[in-house]
């Protein structure tokens, strides 16, 4: 089995991730202990830091200043995490990167303002990198929420189209994978058509992993099946095979959509549910979906120059869609 | 066309205006209509600007509405006795309420026919008239502007390229008359959501029982989507067979004559509300409250701003006016009510499920949707320290704009929401009144900007003032989460969503997000210093998490938590204003110290205020009562009034002017929470 390492085999990517953490430390001094103990509870843990590494990548076409580089990667950890504080909190999560989630191990109000505490360092961190990468984090944040936003209108919609699907994961999801690149390529000061291209690849990336993601979800039996699969579900949260199977003709799409509509989904429906799914071809299109993401994301790259940088770039877009956990 | 309450209350405006009026209606009078007749009190208050009151004497009077939430049993929202005028709604069968306003109309000078079929719309350069059958022969009416208020099933907007398709935004709804009821108040009673007969669907529905006399009344369902794959038949049948089994004033009740229905539009969009030389009002314009199904208020008002558009823009040359301003107005005047946009049937089912699940939590994101959704007119009113917080009275009248940049700020950060969620625009507005001077971070913020007069950009004040209110908001939002006590390390996947946490967390997310792009749209700096105080914010936050369990914390320990989290709303403000305002690095210490022993005489002030009631807004939705750490009262008193003077004392080397005059009444008024302070409120001319 592949570690979710692998496809970093870029150098000088590797050893400044390793300067990461101190940074990303730095950022949550605060006087009160309790306060640190929160703001730290995940990134204290491991992580595949995704995010800071597509940034450093990025950055890695052009020419920064490592401690600037370093200050904008630990801001984009940041606002993951601070993300993922509230996310928990929304989906009722109790474990996170290997352990319990901050709202299980505290309580949602604390998960809540501890995000902010994230967010607001984060901010703080990306506002004394200039007015450019200011306002181009500001942008995507605000993109990011309203995806968020509008992906919780859509609950309970079984009629949405899978367009508008798509569309509301290239705000949730992809935005921060594309903010990244962005900022790369400012604090680098790559070509607009270099940036360009890294932008598209990191949409088309986030895209790949979110799908991947969904298909995984399903498999394996249903007793074992992702929890939060079949909790989403039951929030009225449907992920990209559920909708396939909904906007299908025939009679699954027909008898899944009468399920989804009471008023309160019971275990066996739930099951039953998930028998749907997995016996339709919607895991092989949602797989197929994210291939086509992976391509593109790799076709975005041409035209990028050759070396470590773009080996890694390419190996993690291959690595989005071979996943087997 | 249509002589229902919208075209008559244009038709009565236009004819008091002095303008020619034709008034249009298929139908022969009097006729009845299905509706259920609640005339809420914004209503009453238009149908006495048009004089009709005294005509509508032994209707029912009501004095405000009891929802049942399914399974949650009730709340009421009742009109405050004799605060506002009027204080009460009515019940009037629109049988006799429409033959009412027609002949007010009439009365003013408009001329009606009825039993006149519009068949299509005469085209100019815009839409110059209409084509009429009537007595069997058509007819041709030349006119420069043409107001279409034929309700939801209305096709002639359409034709003329005014109504969107008809999706999302098209429900229906059926009413009867009932006898022998028993026992009914003085309320509208609205029952929401209705289950389809198998009881296995929540349908997003609801039913209402209206009082029209002592034991009559209007009963009747709304749906507001389709194809749910019920009758509405059914489902008002299954709504008056649920009354009758369960609640026994309705044992007895027996029909009197047929139901009768029609369509609800409430796809309300202020740009598809006019064309040149066409308007739309009321239902045709979709001006239907999606949660209460109101639309007999928003049709006359609607009608009164179309007659005042019309009137402003006719011209002489028979040219069709463009009448562009009268979406404008739809558009300010709803703004928050009605949703806009092919996304709002999805966020009025999202509203539902919130309103549903938080319908006993009384948070304040939870009871502002809860008002915004089911009792929009009442907004503001009934929040009796609401002036307390309006501090007018204190500007300095040596020409400050801080009003006029308030409400600036306002239209700022109604933009900013306005596209995705307008309706949290109202978290910081206090309904249609005049929402005065709210003691706000942004004032302070406007203020410290002003303490150099005309040296700032005022547009990079007013953005950084928004976006510090929009953190202000979110973290009323955020405020807002639940902690679900009980819940277990064994959740079982079966259950169903948070509803309140999640708005509560998106919310807050979004509104924060909104911040800082207002902010990095000014500059880093106050991206920096809004961040900045976030974190402070939150950080009082969580320790005041940590202790709230704890009896034994001290006075002091209590006060530091609570300075942390008022940072946005002081501190930060008078700071960022003061960069913003062009002081020197030393003014702007001295007025961020004046904004943090503000900020601490306010709190300590409001400690001994909570209590007897009387804390501010401010305070009561951001501090906690926690333990007052065995401090007495004088103490505390004693200590406000210190920092009082030190607030007082900092602003010694902050240069004179109206808005240093105006920021240390402040620091009185901190203490003393005395708005008069001698100014006659009245004469106040800002």
């Amino acid at each position: 089995m592949r570690s979710a390492g692998d496809w970093l085999t870029c150098p000088h990517v590797v050893e400044l991730l390793l300067r990461l953490d101190e940074v990303v430390a730095s950022a949550l001094l605060v006087a009160d202990p309790e306060t640190h103990r929160v703001a730290s509870h995940l990134v204290a843990r491991r992580s595949k830091h995704v995010r800071p590494a597509l940034f450093l990548l990025a950055a890695e076409f052009g020419c920064g200043v490592e401690t600037e580089l370093l200050r904008a990667a630990a801001a984009l950890e940041l606002l993951h995490v601070a993300s993922l504080y509230h996310d928990d909190v929304v989906d009722r999560a109790t474990t996170r990167r290997g352990g319990t989630s901050v709202n299980a191990a505290w309580t949602n109000s604390v998960a809540t303002a501890g995000g902010v505490f994230l967010f607001a360092r984060a901010t703080a961190l990306l506002a004394s990198l200039g007015e450019e990468v200011n306002r181009t984090a500001s942008a995507a944040v605000t993109r990011l929420c309203t995806g968020q936003l509008r992906e919780v209108e859509h609950a309970y919609d079984v009629d949405i189209p899978l367009e508008e699907h798509l569309d509301i994961l290239a705000g949730k999801t992809a935005t921060l994978f594309e903010l990244p690149c962005r900022l790369g390529g400012q604090l680098a000061g790559l070509v607009p058509a270099q940036s360009a291209s890294l932008v598209e690849y990191a949409r088309e990336l986030g895209l790949a992993f979110q799908l991947a993601d969904d298909a995984l979800d399903f498999t394996g039996t249903v007793e074992r099946l992702g929890k939060t699969t079949l909790t989403d579900i039951s929030q009225g949260i449907y992920s990209f095979p559920v909708i396939h199977v909904l906007r299908g003709s025939g009679r699954d799409g027909k008898h899944l959509r009468d399920l989804l509509r009471r008023a309160r989904l019971s275990e066996d429906e739930l099951g039953a549910i998930a028998a749907i799914v997995r016996g339709s071809d919607a895991l092989a299109a949602a797989r197929r979906q994210a291939s086509e993401c992976a391509t593109r994301a790799r076709d975005a790259l041409r035209g990028l120059p050759e070396g470590p940088a773009l080996r890694s770039l390419r190996a993690l877009a291959a690595f989005s869609v071979s996943r087997s956990h | 066309m249509g002589a229902g309450p919208g075209g008559a209350s244009a038709a009565y405006h236009l004819a008091r205006l002095g303008r020619r009026v034709l008034l249009l209606d298929r139908a022969r009078f009097p006729r009845d209509k299905s509706c259920g007749d609640g005339l809420t009190r914004s209503a009453v208050r238009l149908l006495g600007e048009m004089g009709v009151l005294e005509r509508l004497t032994g209707t029912w009077r009501i004095g405000g509405t009891r929802v049942f939430m399914r399974g949650k049993g009730h709340r009421d929202f009742s009109y405050p006795k004799g605060l506002t005028s009027p204080d009460h709604g009515l019940v009037v069968p629109r049988y006799r309420l429409d033959h009412v306003l027609r002949e007010r109309a009439r009365e003013a000078g408009a001329e009606l026919w009825d039993r006149a079929l519009v068949t299509r719309c005469l085209r100019g350069d815009g839409v110059a008239g209409v084509e009429v059958q009537r007595q069997g022969e058509a007819e041709r009416v030349d006119a420069p502007v043409v107001v279409l208020a034929a309700g939801a099933a209305s096709r002639l907007g359409a034709e003329v390229g005014l109504t969107k398709p008809a999706d999302s935004g098209l429900g229906f709804a059926i009413r009867g008359y009932y006898s022998g009821v028993a026992g009914l108040g003085e309320r509208l009673e609205i029952y929401m959501p209705l289950t389809d007969p198998t009881d296995r669907y929540v349908l997003p529905s609801y039913g209402w029982v209206f009082p029209t006399g002592a034991s009559t009344a209007n009963i009747g369902v709304g749906i507001f989507e389709r194809g749910h794959g019920v009758s509405i038949r059914a489902l008002m049948q299954g709504f008056l067979d649920d009354l009758r089994a369960r609640d026994p004033r309705f044992a007895g009740m027996t029909p009197l004559g047929r139901w009768i229905g029609a369509p609800l539009n409430f796809a309300f969009q202020p740009e598809t509300c006019s064309v040149p030389g066409v308007v739309l009002v009321g239902d045709a314009a979709g001006l239907i409250s999606p949660f209460t199904g109101e639309g007999i208020s928003y049709a006359i008002e609607s009608g009164r701003l179309a007659a005042d558009a019309i009137h402003r823009n006719l011209t002489t040359d028979g040219v069709s006016p463009d009448l562009s301003d009268y979406p404008l107005m739809l558009e300010k005047r709803y703004a928050g009510y009605f949703e806009a946009g092919r996304e709002s049937a999805r966020r009025y089912r999202l509203f539902w499920h919130v309103l549903e699940s938080t319908f006993h939590d009384d948070k304040p994101l939870f009871a502002l949707c809860r008002r915004a959704a089911l009792y929009p007119e009442g907004i503001g009113e009934t929040n009796p320290s609401r002036i307390l917080d309006d501090v007018g009275a204190l500007i300095d009248r040596g020409g400050l704009n801080v009003r006029e940049d308030l409400l600036a700020t306002g239209e700022i950060l109604l933009h900013a929401v306005r596209r995705d969620w307008p309706f949290l625009a109202r978290l910081s507005t206090s309904g249609h009144g005049d929402p005065g001077v709210p003691f706000r971070p942004a004032l302070l913020l406007l203020l410290a900007g002003a303490v150099l007069p005309r040296s700032t950009d005022r547009e990079r004040l007013l953005l950084a003032a928004a976006a510090l209110e929009l953190g202000y908001m979110a973290a009323l939002a955020h405020l807002s989460v639940d902690d679900e006590p009980g819940r277990g390390q064994a959740e079982p996947r079966t259950r169903p969503a948070h509803w309140g946490n999640m708005l509560a967390v998106m919310v807050g997310d979004f509104l924060l997000s909104r911040a800082y792009e207002l902010s990095a749209r000014v500059s880093s700096e106050v991206s920096r210093a809004i961040a900045d105080a976030l974190a402070i914010g939150s950080e009082g936050q969580l320790r005041e998490q940590r202790v709230a369990l704890s009896p034994e914390l001290s006075h002091p320990a209590w006060l530091e938590i609570a300075s942390l989290k008022m940072a946005t709303l002081f501190e930060a403000p008078c700071r960022i204003g003061a960069a913003l305002g062009g002081l020197t690095a030393a003014q702007c210490e001295a007025l961020r110290q004046y904004g943090r022993n503000l900020g601490l005489a306010f709190i300590l002030t409001d400690q001994i205020l909570g209590p007897r009631g009387k804390a501010s807004e401010l305070g009561k939705l951001m501090i906690s009562e926690t333990s007052r750490g065995g401090a007495r009262e004088e103490e505390v008193a004693a200590e406000a009034k210190e920092y009082s003077r030190r607030a007082h004392a900092a602003l010694e080397s902050v240069p004179v002017g109206p808005a240093q005059r105006t920021l240390r009444r402040l620091a009185t008024y901190a203490v003393d929470r005395d708005i008069a302070a001698g100014v006659d409120l009245k004469s106040l001319v800002l």
